[in-house]
């Protein structure tokens, strides 16, 4: 840190570098400390702020509005009602079920997406990552669906995934099977659904991770493969050694993206439920629970005290990723 | 740059020369054999002009040849001359060893199966019967489109009336839930794909259409979504569950409909639909469109009814001006215009009267034959036919349950859990809002 200041510590001590460091001019450091307390706190304002008004705010409301039974459009005056909202959550076997159960859905969407999609973005991305005539157009094409709204990527699988013959998966399973393929329900059957999800999401979003990781790939000094070529390094280990170390931050970085993301599930299964015969219970998120609670019900303390829960258990998960993650991730 | 420098004196020199030595090698290859010879002009015109030759004598070829190979497919009794390509006439194509051989002398059509009239018909039969004619466009399954062809002959409907095929004529002879069974289980045997019902499957059942379409089922069967504004005893009791197990069990003869065109295009032969299907569905079929009540499970047949309604609120200071609005908003005038712009039954007993569509012998007036018979939300009895969903401000949550435990029943869960559940659901949540009572 203290380097960064030549002009005021080189005419005293040239000779001496040891001193450089420990010796500067005792008067300007207080004034600096305030001035640069002040910068950060003027750079850091815009996002401070932000975070206060639409993460901070919201987040003390729902805690709460969580003690409270709250309706929208009700005309009666909301009670206070405790941790019963908490109680039902975790004890009510009708509600405990579905919200575990969405609790079990998410991180299973999680822990399958994060690294299917992470790998399959690298290895799109390394694909992609070349000289070629038109490589423009390849990229585009597949970043393409990020830029699909999730609504009508959910509608277009929809026709996919339909059960029956009509089905474009059945259809051409059936055909490739030479006929011995029966109609199957993928979106119905509590065994496809969550399954159903998981490909039609990462099929959406896995451009936005791999035009990332190409950036991250493009960064990488060719000296460094001409290095280990000369090394006689084979391609497995040019991308074990080279690669990998050289896009390890960008992967980190991915990776948490993706796994922020992946809690945040919720239009495709939305519309999926609401316009498309999937199985509810088998693929229902937290957050597909919380939206249905608070504007199909109107439900708001509920809502709420699942919010609440859910934000504090995605916060836990964040903290301990980025623990795990850090080690090696120190530049 | 400095004139004066050597290097840059010399490096313009360089240049030139670089360039003319590639224009030279250019050039070269120009003249290379390996580039082919260049088409004449005598050679171009000359494949122009047999093109063109081609074009005009090919339709006479074609004709001729046609002629033949129709002449000799007549005489031919080895069918080889099937095989050749020919252009006009008609194909057979069929994965089966053989076609039968008709002729007017052994046609042959025959309506049976559960008909009062079974009949056969030689083609003389069908030519004395009242002709209709249709010009259509023929779209192929593979792509090509033959607008405008003429089609002439018997209508279905004319054989089927005929035979004396039983369907409801109106409210009082709905078919009961076995007849409607039994019927799907009758067209399912003799379907390609034994798909026969079309429900909107494509829209969802966990929304409004969930609710307004099958809770009839329910009301029909005796239960209610609520009864003295409880749910438990009135959503789950067991006619409601075994009705809905019913339902449940015609999944199997169900299109998933995701084009929506199951019915207008003639997939199915049942369609559970509203009065907003009817302009589709009378444009593909005309008049052979049948409009029939739900089937009675038990405590007569039931419909969904009500759609928007107005109110005025309690405190309002324009009390008086919101009730002229309303008394201008609800005349026949205004009420026909609405209806005659979303097709729906008119709200008032004259306009509906007066209505092309729901009149006494219009194409709907089954509609207006289920209005008559009013249930309202909480008294339905057997005799009434249109039920109003219940009037509370807690429908949201009831709806919301009530489709989510239908679509858990479609998708085969358990019939007695869902709407346990959904009961119970709706139960806690009136209880927390003090059963949604005006304060």
């Amino acid at each position: 840190m203290k380097t960064v200041e030549p002009a005021h510590t080189a005419p005293s001590g040239r000779d001496r570098a040891p001193d450089l460091t420990t010796a500067p001019a005792p008067p300007a450091r207080p004034a600096r400390r305030g001035r640069e307390w002040l910068h950060g706190l003027l750079m850091s304002g815009p996002a401070v702020a932000g975070l206060i008004a639409f993460v901070g705010v919201p987040f003390c409301y729902a805690v709460v509005l969580s003690f409270y039974n709250v309706r929208l459009g009700s005309p009666l005056e909301p009670t206070f009602f405790g941790v019963e909202q908490y109680r039902r959550l975790f004890t009510d076997p009708d509600l405990s079920g579905p919200f575990l159960r969405a609790l079990l859905n998410n991180l299973t969407f999680a822990v399958v997406v994060v690294p299917l999609q992470t790998g399959l973005a690298l290895g799109l991305a390394i694909l992609l990552n070349r000289k070629l005539k038109a490589i423009g157009l390849f990229r585009s094409f597949f970043f393409m669906p990020v830029v699909f709204p999730m609504a009508l990527v959910a509608v277009i699988w929809r026709l996919i995934l339909a059960r029956s013959e009509q089905g474009m998966l059945n259809s051409a399973l059936d055909a490739v099977s030479f006929g011995n393929w029966g109609a199957f329900d993928w979106l119905g059957d509590g065994l496809t659904a969550m399954a159903s999800v998981i490909v039609l999401s990462v099929w959406q979003g896995v451009g936005f991770q791999m035009v990332i990781l190409l950036a991250g790939l493009q960064q990488i000094p060719d000296e460094r493969y001409e290095a280990a070529q000369l090394d006689r390094a084979s391609r497995w280990q040019q991308f074990r050694h080279v690669t990998l170390p050289g896009i390890r931050g960008t992967l980190v970085f991915v990776a948490l993206l993706t796994s922020v993301l992946s809690f945040r599930v919720f239009d495709q299964v939305y519309v999926l439920v609401k316009g498309g015969g999937l199985d509810e219970d088998a693929a229902r998120t937290v957050m597909y629970q919380a939206v249905t609670t608070a504007f199909d019900q109107n439900n708001i303390g509920q809502a709420s005290a699942i919010t609440v829960v859910f934000f504090l258990i995605v916060v836990v998960l964040t903290l301990i990723q980025r623990r795990i993650v850090r080690p090696d991730n120190e530049d | 740059m400095n004139p004066e420098h050597p290097e840059a004196r010399e490096a313009p020199r360089e240049h030139p020369e670089e360039h003319e030595s590639h224009g030279g090698r250019d050039l070269e290859h120009g003249r290379d054999p390996e580039r082919g010879k260049p088409i004449g002009r005598r050679i171009f015109l000359g494949t122009l002009g047999l093109g063109a030759l081609g074009v005009v004598s090919a339709p006479v070829l074609q004709r001729g040849l046609e002629g033949f190979l129709g002449e000799a497919a007549q005489k031919d009794p080895t069918g080889l001359t099937g095989l050749l390509p020919n252009g006009g006439g008609f194909r057979y194509y069929s994965v089966t060893a053989s076609v039968p051989r008709k002729n007017a002398g052994n046609y042959r059509l025959t309506v049976g199966g559960l008909v009062d009239r079974p009949a056969s018909y030689t083609l003389d039969d069908l030519r004395a019967l009242p002709q209709t004619r249709m010009v259509k466009d023929v779209q192929c399954v593979t792509g090509w489109r033959v607008p405008d062809t003429p089609f002439e002959g018997v209508r279905l409907s004319e054989l089927l009336d005929a035979a004396g095929v039983k369907y409801p004529k109106g409210v009082d002879d709905a078919w009961t839930a076995d007849e409607f069974d039994a019927a799907l289980k009758a067209l399912k045997a003799k379907d390609s794909d034994g798909k026969v019902l079309d429900i909107q499957e494509g829209n969802g059942l966990a929304n409004e259409w969930g609710t307004y379409g099958f809770a009839p089922i329910v009301w029909s069967a005796g239960g209610g979504l609520l009864k003295d504004g409880k749910a438990e005893g009135a959503l789950d009791s067991p006619a409601a569950v075994s009705a809905l197990k019913t339902f449940q069990s015609w999944k199997g003869t169900v299109d998933p409909n995701t084009d929506g065109n199951a019915f207008a295009k003639g997939r199915v032969a049942l369609s559970w639909v509203g009065h907003w299907m009817y302009p589709a569905y009378s444009e593909a079929l005309g008049d052979d469109l049948v409009v029939l009540p739900l089937p009675d499970f038990g405590d007569g047949p039931k419909t969904g009814q009500g759609s928007w309604s107005w109110g005025i609120g309690a405190d309002s200071k324009n009390a008086k001006a919101a009730g002229a609005f309303m008394d201008f908003l609800l005349d026949d005038a205004n009420v026909t215009a609405m209806t005659k712009a979303n097709g729906a039954p008119p709200a008032t007993k004259s306009a509906l009267a007066a209505s092309e569509l729901y009149k006494q012998g219009g194409p709907l007036q089954l509609f207006a034959d289920q209005l008559a018979k009013p249930c309202g939300d909480s008294d339905i009895s057997k005799s009434c036919v249109a039920v109003t969903r219940p009037v509370t401000a807690g429908y949201p949550v009831v709806t919301e349950k009530f489709s989510q435990a239908l679509n858990a029943i479609y998708g085969g869960g358990d019939p007695k859990d869902a709407l346990s559940k959904a009961a119970r659901a709706i139960d806690r949540d009136f209880s927390d809002n003090a059963g949604y009572e005006i304060p």
